[in-house]
Order: structure tokens, then C-alpha cells, then sequence
């Protein structure tokens, strides 16, 4: 009886899932029961923003060790948040993550405009050019990134003048080792209202752009769809904004004895960490761009040459165009990399996420679910990229499909 | 068709379910009763059943059966603990290392250093990954009390202090208010800073050599950190950034850092061991036993005090059992192999240019903090 | 087309070709003459001031007094044979290894030689040197043993000897004497000896990456060939195990296994009477699973990659001959799959490779902390620039063989001419 429901293969199929998904569980329970255990042993709770006294996974809320003080400063905010020492270690939390929400950020557009400008150059047709971006390729790739950001941040980024020699870009703005000081732009009294008229710009524009690219679909004639709502959206905008009375006050940075004193300096920090993780990742996107160009068949160079484009043309409008359907699966590794490798900000002094986070557990000496928590927030910034670039790349092959 | 399919998976989920909370449950039981008395290790439990429970050491037993202590210890500060291109590792609290295993097991070489981060020395003692942490770590609440650990006699008093460019022309922390600081991050000392002078642009580093080429490269202004390490820094200034001499150490001390050897909480037997370790060695400065002469006087002590700290009889008064489950001459292997607190304080401090004279490390007979219980 | 319809391409003297190669490469069109010029310019200024780093401003004395540190870090002295004995093996199986499958132009490796000669003088002395000239002896004694089977035909049976032996060997050095309790790293093989915390330097980097690769290669394949079972159980776990880590830094996964997954596998428990947990690891055990379950994911990915690359008429021909669903996996389906990603996973090594470096966060003593740490001696301090450069060529030149190895590999399985 048993033998005959055994040979049942469907039997069999359940079967070894149900004894393959026992032994994870029991597993995981394992795991999780043995670390509380642990964690009880010297007085910790396993995830303190729920009470775990009791047996195990009946829990109940209690208060919150993430809202007490910090003490610890973050001498780099971003997007204006604000953070003091005396603030909680929540908002410590948070102002890593916007941190390397910023770098990552930047960190990607310039990673990306550096890789393909790199990758075409591989492909150049002037030796000594082609000869460098091998070069350069082959050098970024193959030492481990931290040791890239120390150097970079120890032999280059620190190399900058003393802030009293601070090199003065023609009393605008200023360089030093203690940072990159620019003009910073406040809003005055009549900026809501010109925000308004920007507003109705950008709709204008995006109507004046719908419009000459159906004319160019049906006529055939280019009626240049971006120039025109550029020039759209710059007219209405440029005009209020005189009209309005300039309603931006620009804050000019002066040289301090310690710092810069108004404007707003970027920390050598933040640029040694994007430049080291633009110049990495830029290494693997030229690679990319490289071989996706390759793969387009010759044809299509041949048949761009037979119709008069020049070399820029034909890169701009046949070649990258389709290399673009190739490029974005590895680019948004890529990209998830860039965002991943930000964590070894803690080797040049700036605050990200992991940093603040390595900073919390020794203070608060709550290791277990501080890693839980970072890698939770890791996870979400991950899964958001992935998202907008499924969104690009599905729309580039809803675009192509339509064409 | 897939409905189906997961409809029949369902039970056998419930059943793993099922199975899992009865196997669990009966191990809970188990691991409970085993480890509720230490957390350390089990593997010597059974050999401990001659001594009376609560008294013994598990750890002791631990170093014991495997010959050699496990210190957790910095590799990167000048002084006090030093990776060498040898491979060795040298300073004040890696000596402290060598006189626990000195008492201990009769050897100090038998000594496994394990480095460890700021951030992990802590729970490399809460979870028995080391016997002793002896790596410049200062004695606070939190960490006595909270965080299930237990402070041995402080071996080095230091105190957060300002190191500036002389050049630069600074006298007190004050003039700073403003300025960039440099500090390591993760420390009570950037917490200290942050207190002192709260308008202060702080840049907190990872690790103290990107932290000195910082401050060579004028990042900051000034440096802060435990005044031990910023001596032991500017003595080694380099002279294309003009030596020491191009720079000063301010004279206020904005914070106190008692700094000691730790060891977990639940095992006293343990603690009194390492503290009376380091005791030993202040007593042996105290009445003079050296590591020269230490032979000698062993073989015939000059007063009763010095018999009691080696553990010999004198005068015909049998040797006091010191209670500690070591040997009783103990110190005598200490002062031997490693040397008294102020031979300690000679070969690893004074070479880094801090002056012990004058300051709390001096023996309070000469003004200073350092004093010893009496061994009776 | 030029060049075939001349009767006689005329001989010219060599300026006149240097002028045209340089005209038709370097200043085809004046953006490219522009191009040409900036690149010299901003060339020479970077080698200008590199070769002043090297040759005037760096004192090099640091790697000298700390090359121990920088190989083995605080590895026993009087140890060091057991390192000896495993280069030389290392020295003879690359040896055989290059003969049997390396390239045969010679030219840029004998280049490359030459090149290290002078470091190679510079940096060693003594028992070092001595044994050093034996390791090259051994590899040159080991590559002329094998030069005749090259082109014979005991070739294919030589090459898979060699594998076998590159296997064992590894086997021997780092894997356990017994299984139970000595399965910890640094407790069994040719290191039973040393602790693993004595372990440091490159050493350290290499054990941490060979290892990774070895256990994380097969684990990988595991995950890939779950990720496509048609068991949805199984299918679940595989993806959300990939995509979790695959969303996460490395730091953080270093931390998990340090932080709590040492906390779980310490503390004794037993199902059904079997112990499961209850060990004590090492730091550089939970350094060397983190990169493991690191490093399995990416390659599970890779490997999928390749699965799916295999046609379907390959799985239905395999069946179609009367073979399990195991043996078409084994014999069909995976060579085919692994042979097509190749260079994908080969620079999923290299990356493992490079993230050694990040096992820092846990003050192992691999190579990089190394050379954080010499910098912090009496009299050495602040000379940091010098380390880490030295460091960066050690890792790029170990990353750089690994691609050239595997492109030698993939010429000598054919792929992609076909």
C-alpha cells in the first residue's frame, strides 16, 4: 500500500518538497530560537522594538531603543535634512540613507556619461585613444575598490590646497582640502509664485513636444519635438522669472579661517567616494557598452554610412539607440553594484547608511537587529532601482515594438 | 491545475509545522538546562565536578585545557598594541596579555592575540570568542553594568585631549570651537567632542592612519583622541611634516579615560584572576621587586609583604593561600617574564614620549593614582 | 584591398611608415589629431607624476621591513615551511598546468619575468631568496617535464591527472585531517598547526578566495539548477535566497555572519537527538562563509544564465537515449551550460577575489589591513601611499592572470567557435 502511493510520482514530487521545506524550517527555527538564546545570555533581546521576553514568537511592542539619543555627529546631510548629535539614532539611520541615496545617485549618472564615453573609446579608431581606455579598463577593474578609495581620498582628494591657499574660481567658488565651496540658491518671497509659472511651463512644454512629434510621425518632415519644448519650457520660465523679479537670492561662499563661511561646501569625502565609485563602475559599464556595441550588426554602421550620417550621427542616432535594449539588464547590475559598493564609504570618512549603522551597533551594542535593519533597508533601495529600470527597459521595448 | 497543487502542498506544510514546534520544544528545554550557568562553552563540563559550583572558573579551566590564553587585543596603536613586521605584537596592554598568561600558565608566550575592530571587541568578550580584552578600552556604566561585562583594576589612566599644528598658533580647546576636528569614529571620544564643543565641523575616520594623513594634509585643524595616542602619534611624526616638533598637545583634558582589562560578567573567579594580576604588578613596583630581582627575592624575601605578593613564606609564617585557583607564586612568573607595572610603563610607554612623572600613571607615592590593595 | 592589387608593395624606410601609421591611427581627422594631443598631454603629466612617486618622493623601506607581514602577517615564523611546502606544490602543478593547456607564445609572460626580476632582487634576501629561486626551479622543472606531452597522445589523460592533482593537493593543504570536531579552518591539513588566527596577508587573501571559490562554485550551482526545478518549493527558496543577497552589500552579509550567525551556530541545540549547532568559529571561519554565501548567489545567477542557454532539443535528445533526469543534468545539460558562462563566472571570481579585501570591517589581518596597519609603526608612519600601491599591483596582477587564464580557457574549450 505505502510502496504503491510512494511510486505515485506525484506522491514523490510533494513528498521531497514538504521534506525539503521541513528541513529549512526547522533550520530557520534553529537559528532564530539559538541566537535569542544567545542574545538572552548576556541580556540583549533579539529585535528590541518588539518586546521577546517569553517564549519565542509570541511578542509583544514595548519601547523603542531606536529612539534614544544618538550623541555621535554626521558632519554630511543630504536632500536638507537635518541631524544633530542630540537627535535619535532613527534619525541617524535615516540620515545615512538619504546619504547614500545621494551618492548613488550621482554616482550613477556620472558612472554611466564616464562608461560609455569609455566604451566608445575602446572602439575608437585613433590608436592611442583606444589604447588608453584599455588601459584605463583593465587598471580599475582588477584592484579592489576599497583600496581605490583610500587612494583616491588619501593621495588625491587631500593633495588639494590648504583652505588659505584655496584656489578661487574667479571669487565664485572655491577649492581646498576642506572642500568644494559653491553658491548656494535660496527661494526669496516671490518663488512660490514663480513656481507656479514653472509648473505651467513644463505642461506647456510636454503639450508643444506631443504636438510636433505627431506632425513629424505624420508628415515625415523632423519638426524637432525636444528643441521645441525646451525652448517652450525656458521661454515661460525665463520670462516669469525676470517678470518676477529674479525671486532667488544667491548665497556666496567666502573663505573662513576654519571653513567656508555661506554657500555650500562638498566635503572631499563625498567626492573622493563618488569619483572612486563612478571611475569602478564606470570600468564594468564601458565593458557593457563595448560589447553591446559589437553585437549590432555591421549592416546597421553601413547602411547609416550609405544614408550621408557622420560618425557622430551614426553613433547617436543608429547605433546606441539599439545598443540601448542590450545595455540595460547589465546595467542595472551595474547600477545595484554602484548602490552596494557605497557601503565602503566607511574606508574615506563618509557617512553613509552601513557607516552610521557600524557606528550605532558599537554604541548601542545592539548588533542583531541593526544588521537586520540595514540589510532591510539595502533591500529596498535595491528592489526601488530594479524598479525604474524595469520601467525604462520595458518601455524602450514598448517603444521599439511600436516602431 | 497549479491550484490544486498547492492546495495538497498545504497540509504537509502544517504537518512540518507541527513537527518542527515538537522538536523545538524539547531542545529549548534542554539548551536551557545545560547553559544557564555560563554561557562560555560546555566542552569542560565534565571535569569540574570536584570543585563546588559557582566558585570554579570556566574560563580558567578553558585556558587551562587549551594552553594558552586568548587576548583580544588593537594591532595598530604605537605603545600599547602593535602588530611588528616580525609578526609579533608588542605594548603596554599586550603585556598586560603576557602577565595573564604568565599567572595563569606559567608561560607568557602562550598568548593567542586576536585584533579586533572597535565595534566588535565588545561582544568578542560577551560571546567567549576571548578570554581577556585588553585593547585601550575605558571603563563606563554602560559597559560595567549594562553590557554584561566587568572592568579589572585600570592600568592606564588617560584623558581625552586636543593635538593642534603648532604652527597653526592654538592655546586652548576653546579656540577650536569653530574648527574642523578630526577623531576616530565609533568612540567615547567623538561622543566627548561632540559634548565640548558642540559647533565644532567633526570628521570622523575609520582608522588612525587616515585619520594622521588627514590632519597632515591640514583637513582639520585639530586632533582629538585618548592623549596616550596622540603622544604616541606625534612622537613619530614624520619629519617631512616637521617632526614633533610641529606639534602640541593642548593641556586641557576634556574627558576621563580610565582604560583596563575586561572580562565577562559571570565568572568572577575569572575577574579576580585578571585583576589581581594587574595588582600584582602595581604591589611589585610598590616594594620594589623587579624582574631582575625577583629570584633573589623570592629565595629570601626582605618583608612580609613581599612574601605574601610571591607567594613564599617568611619568617617561618607558612605561605598564604591567596584563594584565586592559581598557583600562589603566581606573581613571581608575572614579574619574572613580563616585569613589574613600571617596567611595563618603561619598555612600551616612555619610548613613545609620554613623560610618566607628574602624571596620574605615577605611583601614589609620587603623587599619581596608581596604588595597589594590599596582598594579604 | 590596397596592399593584394600592388604587383610589389615597395620597401619604406621606417620614418615614412612610422609617419603613416600614425597619420592613418593617430590624426585621421583634426578631432582626432585634437583627440591624439590632449591624451599625450594628460598622459605624460599622470607618468610624470607617478614615475616622481616612485622613483624620488616614496620611501620604499616599509614594504621591505614588512614583506613577512604583507605575505603571511602574524603567521609563526617557525611555521613557515608549511607556506613553503605550499608554494612549491602550487609552483610544480602551474608548471604543468601552463604546459599542458597555457598559451604556447611565450613572449609577454618572459616580458613580464624579466620585468619582476628587479623586485624580485630588491624585495628578498636569504632563506627567502633561496627558497623563492627553488619555487621558480620547480615550475621551470615542472613545465619542461610536461613539454613533450603537449602534442602527444597522452594529453587529455595528463590534463585530467593535473586536475585531479590541483584537487587533491588542495585538499590536502586546507581541508580537515579528521572530519569531527577539527572542521574548523586553520584546525586541519597542512595548517593543522597554525591557528587561523595567525593567519594574515596575502596568504590569508588567498586562502579566503581559493576556498570561497571552491565552496561557493558548487553551492552556486545548487542554487541555479533549484532556481529551475519544477519543484515550487524548492524553486521559492533558491529565488528568494538569489535575489535577497543578491540586494545586499557585502559589508552587511560579513556582518549577518558575524554578528549573528556566530551567535546561532555557537549555541548548542539538537533536533531529534543530532546536534546540529554548538560550535565555536573562528573570526576568519565567518569571514569565509559570509563571502561563500556571498559569492554563491552571483554565481547561482550566472549559472542560470547558462542553463537557459542550453537548447531544449539537447535535454529531449538526452532523453530520447534512455537517461534519468540526473544524468541529463550531469552529462547534458550542465557542461554545456557551465562551458557558455565561462568568463561571466571567471570574473564573478575575480570579484570574489577583490572583496576579500572587505573582510577589513572584521580586523582580519588580510592584505589590505596589512597595509593599514605598517603604516602605524614606529617609523613608518604615514607612509601609507607606498602600501596600498604595493598592494593594489599585487591584487591587480593576481586579477589580471585570472582573466588572461581564462581566456587561454576558453580558447582551448572552443567556445564561441562554434
Amino acid at each position: 500500500m505505502l510502496l504503491t502511493v510512494l511510486s505515485n510520482e506525484r506522491v514523490r514530487r510533494y513528498l521531497f518538497q514538504a521534506v525539503f521545506a521541513l528541513v529549512i524550517l526547522v533550520f530557520g527555527y534553529v537559528l532564530i530560537a539559538n541566537i535569542q538564546a544567545e542574545l538572552e545570555g548576556i541580556g540583549l533581546e533579539i529585535f528590541p522594538f518588539v518586546s521577546t521576553k517569553g517564549s519565542f514568537p509570541f511578542i509583544d511592542v514595548s519601547a523603542d531603543f531606536l529612539d534614544q539619543r544618538a550623541g555621535f555627529s554626521i558632519d554630511q546631510t543630504s536632500f536638507g535634512f537635518d541631524y544633530s548629535a542630540s537627535d535619535s539614532y532613527s534619525r541617524a539611520f535615516i540620515t545615512g540613507l538619504l546619504n547614500t541615496i545621494q551618492v548613488s545617485i550621482i554616482g550613477i549618472a556620472i558612472a554611466t556619461v564616464l562608461g560609455v564615453i569609455v566604451g566608445v573609446s575602446r572602439l575608437s579608431s585613433n590608436w592611442l585613444v583606444s589604447r588608453v581606455a584599455t588601459l584605463y579598463v583593465e587598471t580599475f577593474r582588477n584592484v579592489p575598490l576599497v583600496v581605490q578609495l583610500i587612494f583616491w581620498y588619501v593621495a588625491v582628494f587631500l593633495k588639494a590646497p590648504r583652505i588659505g591657499d584655496s584656489l578661487d574660481f574667479f571669487g565664485i567658488a572655491f577649492l581646498s582640502v576642506r572642500g568644494l565651496a559653491l553658491p548656494e540658491v535660496h527661494g526669496t518671497s516671490g518663488f512660490g509664485t514663480w513656481f507656479i509659472f514653472v509648473a505651467i511651463a513644463i505642461v506647456v512644454a510636454g503639450a508643444v513636444r506631443y504636438l510636433l512629434t505627431r506632425r513629424q510621425d505624420e508628415t515625415g518632415q523632423p519638426s524637432y519635438p525636444w528643441w521645441g519644448a525646451s525652448g517652450a519650457l525656458l521661454a515661460i520660465a525665463g520670462a516669469s522669472f525676470l517678470i518676477l523679479g529674479a525671486p532667488l537670492d544667491v548665497d556666496s561662499p567666502e573663505v573662513g579661517r576654519f571653513s567656508y563661511e555661506g554657500g555650500m561646501t562638498i566635503r572631499p569625502e563625498f567626492t573622493a567616494l563618488l569619483f572612486g565609485l563612478s571611475i569602478y563602475t564606470a570600468s564594468f559599464i564601458a565593458e557593457i557598452v563595448r560589447g553591446s556595441i559589437l553585437a549590432i550588426p555591421k549592416g546597421q554602421t553601413e547602411a547609416a554610412q550609405a544614408l550621408g550620417f557622420n560618425g557622430s550621427q551614426r553613433l547617436r542616432l543608429v547605433i546606441l539607440p539599439q545598443a540601448m535594449a542590450i545595455i540595460i539588464p547589465p546595467l542595472t547590475n551595474q547600477y545595484l553594484n554602484l548602490m552596494k559598493n557605497s557601503s565602503l564609504a566607511v574606508a574615506v570618512a563618509y557617512k553613509d547608511l552601513f557607516d552610521v549603522g557600524a557606528v550605532t551597533i558599537n554604541q548601542a551594542g545592539q548588533a542583531v537587529p541593526l544588521v537586520a535593519l540595514l540589510m532591510a533597508a539595502y533591500l529596498s533601495l535595491s528592489l526601488t532601482i530594479s524598479a525604474v529600470m524595469n520601467g525604462i527597459y520595458s518601455r524602450l521595448k514598448w517603444r521599439s515594438a511600436r516602431q | 491545475m497549479t491550484l490544486k497543487r498547492s492546495v495538497a502542498i498545504l497540509p504537509l506544510l502544517l504537518v512540518a509545522l507541527a513537527v518542527i514546534v515538537f522538536a523545538a520544544c524539547g531542545d529549548d528545554d534542554d539548551g536551557d538546562a545545560t547553559d544557564s550557568p555560563t554561557p562560555g562553552d560546555g566542552t569542560a563540563a565534565p571535569t569540574d565536578t570536584d570543585a563546588p559550583s559557582g566558585s570554579h572558573s570556566q574560563i580558567l579551566q578553558d585556558v587551562i585545557d587549551r594552553g594558552s590564553l586568548n587576548c583580544g587585543v588593537n594591532n595598530a596603536v604605537p605603545g600599547f598594541g602593535n602588530l611588528l613586521p616580525d609578526g609579533s605584537f608588542a605594548g603596554f596592554d599586550i603585556d598586560y596579555c603576557k602577565a595573564v598568561a604568565a599567572a595563569v600558565l606559567g608561560d607568557s608566550e602562550a598568548v593567542d592575540y586576536t585584533p579586533l575592530s572597535a565595534s566588535a571587541r565588545l561582544t568578542a568578550v560577551q560571546t567567549g570568542q576571548v578570554d581577556v580584552l585588553i585593547r585601550n578600552t575605558t571603563w563606563t556604566t554602560g559597559r560595567d553594568a549594562d553590557s554584561g561585562l566587568t572592568f579589572a583594576t585600570t592600568t592606564f589612566y588617560d584623558g581625552q585631549g586636543m593635538m593642534v599644528r603648532a604652527a597653526d598658533g592654538f592655546t586652548s580647546v576653546d579656540d577650536l570651537a569653530a574648527a574642523t576636528i578630526c577623531s576616530l569614529e565609533g568612540t567615547t571620544t567623538e561622543l566627548n567632542l561632540t559634548d565640548r564643543l558642540p559647533d565644532a565641523e567633526l570628521v570622523t575616520y575609520d582608522s588612525n592612519d587616515t585619520l594622521q594623513t588627514a590632519f597632515i594634509e591640514e583637513r582639520c585643524d585639530g586632533w582629538t583622541s585618548d592623549k596616550s595616542q596622540l603622544a604616541g602619534r606625534r612622537s613619530e611624526f614624520p619629519a617631512d611634516s616637521g617632526g614633533p616638533e610641529a606639534l602640541v598637545v593642548l593641556g586641557e583634558t576634556f574627558s576621563k579615560e580610565p582604560l583596563g582589562p575586561v572580562t565577562i560578567d559571570n565568572d568572577a573567579q575569572w575577574s579576580d584572576i585578571v585583576n589581581w594580576v594587574v595588582i600584582g604588578t602595581i604591589a611589585a613596583e610598590e616594594l620594589g621587586v623587579t624582574s631582575s630581582n625577583v629570584a633573589a627575592m623570592a629565595a629570601d624575601p626582605p618583608s612580609v609583604s613581599v612574601a605574601r605578593l610571591l607567594g613564599v613564606g617568611f619568617g617561618g609564617e607558612a605561605v598564604t593561600d591567596t584563594g584565586l585557583d592559581v598557583d600562589v607564586t603566581f606573581m613571581q612568573d608575572v614579574i619574572a617574564q613580563v616585569g613589574n607595572y613600571g617596567e611595563i610603563y618603561e619598555t612600551n610607554v616612555t619610548p613613545i614620549g609620554i613623560v610618566r612623572a607628574g602624571t596620574l600613571n605615577a605611583l601614589w607615592t609620587d603623587g599619581g593614582m596608581i596604588y595597589s590593595p594590599p596582598f594579604k | 584591398m590596397t596592399a593584394a592589387s600592388r604587383p610589389a608593395p615597395p620597401v619604406l624606410p621606417p620614418h615614412v611608415v612610422a609617419f603613416r601609421w600614425a597619420r592613418a591611427n593617430l590624426f585621421s581627422s583634426p578631432g582626432n589629431s585634437v583627440l591624439t594631443v590632449v591624451t599625450v598631454v594628460m598622459l605624460s603629466f599622470a607618468a610624470f607624476q607617478a614615475a616622481r612617486f616612485v622613483f624620488a618622493t616614496a620611501e620604499w623601506e616599509i614594504i621591505e621591513a614588512n614583506r613577512g607581514l604583507f605575505f603571511t602577517g602574524p603567521f609563526p615564523r617557525d611555521e613557515f615551511w608549511r607556506i613553503w611546502v605550499l608554494l612549491h606544490g602550487t609552483a610544480a602543478l602551474s608548471g604543468l598546468s601552463w604546459r599542458l593547456w597555457g598559451s604556447l607564445d611565450l613572449r609577454r609572460p618572459l616580458a613580464f619575468a624579466a620585468a619582476c626580476v628587479p623586485l624580485y632582487i630588491f624585495m628578498l634576501e636569504g632563506d627567502a631568496l633561496i627558497l623563492t629561486s627553488t619555487c621558480i626551479a620547480t615550475f621551470a622543472a615542472a613545465y619542461f617535464a610536461a613539454w613533450p606531452v603537449r602534442f602527444s597522445r597522452f594529453r587529455d589523460r595528463a590534463r585530467s591527472t593535473t586536475v585531479w592533482l590541483w584537487i587533491l593537493g588542495f585538499m590536502a593543504a586546507m581541508l580537515p585531517t579528521a572530519l569531527y570536531p577539527s572542521f574548523l579552518p586553520g584546525q586541519g591539513g597542512l595548517f593543522s598547526h597554525v591557528p587561523d588566527r595567525e593567519w594574515g596577508g596575502f596568504f590569508l587573501t588567498m586562502v579566503l578566495a581559493t576556498v570561497g571559490i571552491a565552496v561557493s562554485f558548487p553551492l552556486g550551482v545548487l542554487l541555479a539548477i533549484g532556481r529551475a526545478s519544477t519543484f515550487p518549493v524548492i524553486r521559492i527558496f533558491c529565488v528568494a535566497y538569489i535575489e535577497m543577497i543578491r540586494a545586499v552589500p557585502l559589508v552587511t552579509i560579513l556582518y549577518m555572519s558575524f554578528f549573528i550567525l556566530r551567535l546561532a551556530i555557537r549555541h548548542e541545540t539538537s533536533v531529534l537527538g543530532i546536534p546540529i549547532t554548538g560550535y565555536e568559529m573562528s573570526v576568519v571561519f565567518m569571514a569565509m562563509l559570509g563571502l561563500i554565501l556571498f559569492s554563491a548567489a552571483y554565481i547561482a545567477e550566472i549559472v542560470r544564465g547558462g542553463l537557459q542557454a542550453v537548447p531544449r532539443g539537447q535535454v529531449e535528445a538526452g532523453q530520447a537515449l534512455g537517461l534519468g533526469g540526473l544524468q541529463v543534468l550531469t552529462l547534458i545539460v550542465l557542461p554545456q551550460a557551465l562551458r557558455a558562462v565561462i568568463p561571466a563566472l571567471v570574473s564573478q571570481f575575480i570579484s570574489l577575489f577583490k572583496d576579500t579585501s572587505l573582510v577589513f570591517i572584521l580586523a582580519l589581518t588580510d592584505l589590505l589591513a596589512v597595509a593599514r596597519i605598517a603604516p602605524a609603526q614606529p617609523g613608518f608612519i604615514g607612509h601609507h601611499a607606498e602600501a596600498l600601491l604595493f598592494i593594489a599591483l599585487i591584487y591587480w596582477v593576481v586579477a589580471f592572470s585570472m582573466s588572461r587564464a581564462s581566456q587561454q580557457l576558453e580558447r582551448n574549450l572552443g567556445v564561441g567557435e562554434r
